[in-house]
């Protein structure tokens, strides 16, 4: 079209527009034919643009975190020995303890706590040397193993042990709100705990709830002793010094102390000391207070309002004449047996005190089931009322991902009453292989695969990898670098799936181009995999489940069938994308203290998220779902894929194969699982977090009002 | 073609060329620090960044430009190039790598599918380069007027015009680019502009 007839184009557009309604017909037909028809098209746009165009786009906020007081540590990033220290835990009387991970001679996660203030480390090292065999001895699923033990530059010592991602004993309880009797069966595993090393010789020094914590293996929820050796190697030997150390801080927590430790008189601390302050802990779990001046745990609760009284009560799902009958029935005389001021009239060591436990167990007649019993035979209305309430409370079986982390207290608005009582599993899957990172350069694509496979093989996670051909063909000139890097994923034992063409959807660029981009990319998968003996069996085609239409859902469904691919549509997404996003943004602005609570914010959501979720599976289905996890290759992952797992675990989740997941009866979803719910928890939970999304390109991603 | 000092002018052309990497740096630069401050859920109107970036540079004393026409013809073009960038990271980074949904309605209404206003977005910007070999002014109080978020007045002081003639080429390439974005009028219904209530 020349440029006149661009001018004749609009005129005859304005004239037409600027005519009256009914002489237009005339005007248009006044044109000829080619004219007319580009006219009356440009009139009907024109007609149908009231709006578009009218306000400028909007720049959206990427994932602006709220101001945050905390200050930056500059212990973080730190190499101590062979640790690098990656972020805070928590800080205790004697010194912080930080996330730290270690590279030769194997890729571990280790606690490192480092101590505080003017300490002799020659003689800390020196008597932590002394116990250090005997340390390495023990090997216990109730104890943390101990790594390790130095110096720093600056002389202060430090500790490595193993990593236990959990609460705190007395407040897993609390939140969960366990009765007596689950109370009594994680203490008695404590107890075995202890009674390992007491065997050994080896006394812990400063037992206390904060030192024990309880975290899930195989959605068992399995308490470790923290901090073996440690208080050991702090404190002077017991000659005649107090309990002190060169720079006066004093080692242990009064309250848990026995009496020979707060006022030493020459007597050596051995394993009643340790009795002593297990009975604290215990006393605290039966009452939730310390002794203080009552010495038996009925008397103390005899003591308190019947208001007070039933609150501790309820907090361990009991009456207050059922907590009283059953401390009066055995465990006031245990407790002050191991509270007991003279050492030799305690149980001997955790053995002992740990049979009695168990004798009491047994023999304890008193059965939850008795009083709903009652309750059927008092009337059926209450009965269906008391059992509703049962159901809610159902005791609780996870802790939270907060762990060891002090960091942002994590809101369980779902958790409380929905708790499926079944195991969990969760198959993890890393989507977008290889990962095109914006503009990242090749080494860095490199290292965060690397960081990716090393987490997924030292922790026996089977992952699997989906490879989106889209991924491999956007830059051709990388494409043997990506290659590579999958094959090494491949030798890493990790699984390679397919991947549904992701840049487009289907009515977009046809059925035709839409199975030719999938076929390529199979054949690159197919290729990988043959050499070692597999083949891809799955596809996956993200939104099946949820935003597409039902042309592309039928046309996708059959495509699965002939090509004899599983589907494994995801049921839960990391949200990595999202945050992954302001935390490169974070670290390209050199702010690494912001992206530090991004990486925390989204272990935070993620907690959330699940709760969730698993809300949603025990509404609309009245079941858990076996999950698939969607995650992708990159530096927020890279930081924090051992928090998330770590976070999964702790809620009682086991990882699984994409295989298992699939045929667990559990994965079977019907569509309105997610067709009711959608994404749309999303924004709900970023708006809580304070992160701020544009989510216009998530339909169903709307506000809940 | 019509007139207009901008584009037909050699030096005018110029001056908007050189001035572009300063003015896009700027923006950027403004946009993050504007962003990182901004309450969470909020978002930013180009309008107020580019005047900002104006009165940051200089305003009406500074050197750089001999009139602010000059500056917010390149200021448009960078806020242009700004949200366009965006928008196609976003379209990279989210999920599991940019799918682009299907709302139902959009497939109802049998015109072109377009999962959010930011696939529009990228689609608009598409059409944009093809007018601008047609129409190069056109185009210019398109970047002025929706990327840039100019009143018909201030695009009209920019491009040394009336304010009729603003409002002309407005329409026309409004008419124009649905036209080129939403397909031939044939197939149109009155496409969706939001989800259903």
């Amino acid at each position: 079209m020349s440029s006149t007839d661009w001018q004749r184009l609009w005129d005859a557009f304005h004239r037409v527009l600027e005519a009256a309604v009914e002489n237009r017909t005339a005007i248009l037909d006044s044109l000829d034919p080619g004219l007319r028809r580009q006219v009356k098209e440009l009139l009907i746009a024109h007609h149908g643009a009231d709006d578009f165009l009218a306000a400028p786009p909007d720049l959206p906020t990427t994932a602006a975190l709220p101001h945050d007081t905390t200050s930056p540590d500059p212990q973080e990033g730190r190499q101590i020995g062979p640790y690098r220290l990656l972020r805070l835990l928590g800080e205790g009387g004697m010194g912080s303890v930080y996330l730290a991970e270690q590279r030769t001679p194997v890729y571990r996660r280790v606690a490192v706590k480092l101590i505080r203030g003017a300490v002799h480390s020659d003689e800390v090292l020196r008597r932590f040397e002394g116990e250090r065999q005997a340390l390495m001895l023990l090997q216990h699923p109730h104890i943390a193993t101990a790594f390790d033990a130095g110096a720093t530059d600056d002389g202060h010592p430090y500790f490595a042990m193993e990593r236990v991602p959990g609460l705190p004993l007395d407040q897993y309880c609390d939140r969960y709100r366990l009765p007596l009797r689950e109370r009594l069966e994680l203490f008695l595993k404590v107890l075995a705990g202890v009674h390992h090393a007491h065997r050994r010789g080896i006394v812990h020094r400063d037992l206390k709830p904060s030192n024990i914590l309880v975290t899930w293996i195989d959605g068992e929820a399995v308490p470790k002793v923290i901090d073996f050796g440690i208080a050991k190697a702090m404190t002077r030997p017991w000659t005649k010094d107090s309990p002190v150390t060169e720079a006066g801080m004093i080692i242990g927590t009064p309250e848990y102390m026995s009496p020979e430790q707060v006022a030493p008189h020459g007597t050596p601390v051995d394993p009643r000391s340790d009795v002593y302050s297990l009975g604290v802990v215990l006393y605290r779990l039966l009452v939730g207070m310390s002794p203080g001046d009552w010495k038996s745990p009925s008397d103390r609760i005899a003591a308190l309002t019947a208001e007070e009284a039933n609150t501790v009560a309820r907090q361990r799902r009991a009456t207050r004449p059922q907590l009283l009958r059953q401390l009066r029935g055995g465990l006031d005389t245990l407790v002050t047996r191991a509270l007991a001021n003279d050492p030799t009239r305690r149980y001997a060591d955790a053995g002992a005190m740990a049979a009695a436990l168990s004798a009491w167990l047994q023999g304890e007649p008193w059965r939850p089931s008795r009083w709903r019993v009652a309750a059927v035979a008092a009337s059926l209305a209450l009965l269906a009322g008391l059992l509703l309430v049962l159901g809610f409370l159902r005791p609780g079986e996870r802790p939270t991902p907060s762990q060891d982390n002090p960091g942002p207290a994590v809101a369980q608005p779902h958790a409380a009453g929905l708790q499926p009582s079944t195991a969990r599993t969760m198959a993890v899957t890393v989507d977008d292989l290889p990962y095109f990172g914006d503009g990242l350069p090749e080494a860095e694509i490199h290292a965060l695969h690397e960081a990716l496979r090393t987490t997924f093989t030292t922790r026996g996670v089977p992952a699997i990898g989906f490879v989106t051909e889209s991924r491999l063909f956007e830059r051709p000139a990388q494409a043997q670098d990506r290659i590579a890097l999958l094959e090494r994923w491949c030798d890493a034992g990790l699984t390679l799936g397919n991947h549904g063409y992701s840049h487009l959807s289907l009515p977009t660029v046809g059925a035709q181009r839409f199975t030719e981009d999938i076929l390529r990319g199979e054949r690159i998968t197919r290729r990988l995999l043959a050499p070692r003996g597999k083949e891809p069996r799955y596809f996956r085609f993200p939104y099946l489940r949820t935003g597409h239409d039902a042309v592309t859902r039928r046309a996708v469904e059959d495509f699965l069938e002939a090509q004899g691919y599983r589907n494994a549509p995801v049921t839960l997404e990391a949200a990595d994308y999202l945050f992954g996003e302001a935390y490169d943004q974070a670290l390209a602005q050199g702010d690494p203290d912001h992206a530090r609570r991004i990486g925390a914010a989204y272990l935070r959501f993620n907690g959330e998220a699940l709760d969730y979720w698993e809300g949603v599976s025990l509404q609309v289905l009245g079941r858990p779902v076996a999950h698939t996890l969607l995650i992708h290759a990159s530096r927020l992952n890279a930081m924090y894929l051992d928090d998330l797992l770590d976070l999964f675990t702790a809620r009682g989740y086991t990882f699984v194969t994409l295989d298992e997941a699939l045929d667990d009866p559990a994965y079977q979803i019907p569509e309105t699982y997610l067709g009711q719910h959608g994404v749309s928890w999303l924004p709900r939970w970023a708006q809580e977090l304070g992160v701020a999304v544009d989510w216009s390109h998530e339909p169903e991603a709307q506000v809940p009002r | 073609m019509p007139d207009s000092s901008l584009s037909s002018t050699p030096d005018g052309r110029r001056s908007a060329e050189t001035l572009l990497p300063l003015i896009y740096d700027a923006l950027r630069q403004l946009a993050r620090s504007r962003l990182a401050r901004e309450r969470p859920g909020q978002t930013l109107q180009p309008t107020a960044l580019v005047h900002e970036a104006y009165l940051r540079l200089g305003g009406d004393a500074s050197p750089a430009w001999d009139n602010p026409g000059h500056f917010f013809a390149a200021a448009a073009e960078a806020m242009r190039r700004i949200l366009i960038e965006r928008a196609r990271r976003y379209r990279r980074v989210r999920h599991g790598g940019g799918q682009r949904r299907t709302t139902l309605n959009a497939l109802q209404a049998g015109g072109a599918n377009f999962a959010s206003d930011r696939e529009e977005l990228l689609a608009v910007d598409q059409a944009l380069t093809r007018l601008e070999a047609r129409d190069a002014v056109m185009a210019q109080v398109v970047k002025m007027r929706y990327f840039a978020g100019l009143t018909v007045a201030e695009t009209a002081a920019a491009l040394e015009t009336s304010h009729r003639s603003v409002n002309r080429l407005w329409t026309e390439a409004r008419a124009w680019l649905y036209r080129e974005v939403h397909g031939t009028p044939a197939s149109i219904a009155k496409p969706p502009k939001s989800s259903p209530p």
